[in-house]
């Protein structure tokens, strides 16, 4: 999971909102890419495993 | 202890086309003296050559783990903040430094150590522009960690995490608002700091055959994170007890090493020799059991209540053979 390279000093009590949506906006993505990419990634990855092939993380993940 | 169940390691994941060997990345074999290059546990935006299997094992992670990692990420946003426009003054560096310690273990801590920060304990790339690095320890609930390598005692290990990194936010926190900045940095995916060495010269405990700290207090039952700051402090000294006497000859994590990662003699690795543990063959049984730590685990050091103990014998060893060599060579 990527994390908290982008969590700054949050100066002023604008500033610290505008930090929050951010790393919540970020969070949300993680959320989402989890759940949904991840839900295709763990299955497929099952069912390769089943059938006794490899999983290829570079063909999945691009590199 | 035994680890519990561990799968053997074959893997139903692989690359194509391998990269470049992660010991190659890690400067095994190097002889100058250079910094760490990322590896694995991507926290940025840059591309690095084991990042497909980082993303692959970042997706296969169980949903209780998941869970800890997405609360340290909203808890991390406040790694950093705003500082106290007044000041306190620090006339005795040395009497700060003893309430910073006595405030992290107010925190939760149960290890804290300070040591100055320099430019070999970052990344390559790296800038972090303070004078100080407080490091913290949290251990492990040693009855959940028995669980290693399964999902269970990755989930403890993330929980810890999760609760070392609140720990230095809120030290980072209070030490902004004794008006010096500071930056906690928690883990997994810290950005820019090695822990480890940190920890080592912080007193923390020393570095162990597997590769991780070994403490005195929690063996290697601990996770690690950094509160870097320009509050002026008095540093530690590094600890000496015993972990090389008994690591020399303690085959316990190797033989235990489903992958066979860990040797048994320390290697060069970036100018320095040192414990060093085989990123290629462990990354993969890491990634298959969501973290492993069966090394860590199963080293004697982390029993509870025996590393005291365990010193004193191998300190007072040393010194009888140090005594009996003297005396041999005494005329």
């Amino acid at each position: 999971m990527r994390t908290i390279d982008d969590a700054a000093a949050a100066e002023s009590r604008w500033a610290q909102m505008e930090r929050d949506l951010r790393v919540l906006r970020r969070l949300l993505r993680l959320v989402w890419v989890y759940f949904v990419t991840g839900g295709l990634v763990r299955r497929r990855y099952r069912q390769k495993q089943r059938r006794g092939e490899v999983f290829l993380v570079d063909d999945e993940f691009g590199r | 202890m035994r680890p519990h169940d561990p799968p053997a390691p074959t893997y139903a994941f692989g690359y194509r086309n391998t990269p470049v060997s992660g010991n190659e990345i890690n400067g095994l074999g190097v002889t100058e003296r250079t910094r760490a290059r990322k590896v694995f546990h991507n926290p940025g935006g840059e591309t690095m050559p084991w990042d497909a299997l980082d993303q692959f094992f970042a997706l296969i992670n169980p949903r209780g783990v998941v869970r800890h990692i997405f609360a340290n990420i909203w808890q991390l946003r406040r790694r950093d903040g705003p500082v106290n426009s007044h000041r306190v003054e620090v006339p005795d560096p040395l009497i700060m430094s003893a309430r910073i310690k006595e405030k992290a273990i107010d925190l939760g801590a149960d290890l804290v150590g300070i040591t100055r920060l320099s430019d070999d304990v970052l990344y390559l790339g790296a800038d972090v522009p303070y004078r100080y690095a407080v490091c913290l320890g949290l251990r492990m609930d040693r009855e959940e960690m028995r669980f290693v390598p399964q999902p269970r005692a990755a989930v403890e290990v993330l929980r810890v995490y999760r609760a070392v990194s609140r720990i230095a936010i809120e030290l980072g926190e209070h030490i902004r608002n004794l008006g010096w900045p500071a930056r906690a940095y928690g883990n997994p995916n810290s950005t820019d700091l090695l822990h480890i060495p940190l920890a080592v010269r912080a007193g923390l405990g020393q570095l162990g055959k597997h590769g991780s700290l070994i403490s005195k207090e929690h063996g290697s039952n601990v996770r690690l994170a950094t509160v870097v700051t320009d509050l002026p402090l008095a540093t530690d000294q590094e600890a000496d007890i015993g972990v090389d006497d008994l690591c020399l000859t303690c085959r316990r994590c190797v033989l235990d090493c489903p992958p066979g990662a860990i040797s048994d003699e320390k290697q060069l690795v970036r100018g320095e020799e040192k414990w060093y543990v085989d990123f290629d063959k462990c990354v993969p049984y890491f990634t298959k059991t969501y973290g492993c730590a069966i090394c860590i685990e199963v080293c004697p050091w982390s029993e509870p209540g025996r590393g005291a103990k365990l010193s004193d014998k191998l300190l007072a060893a040393r010194n009888d053979g140090v005594r009996a060599r003297e005396s041999r060579s005494a005329p």
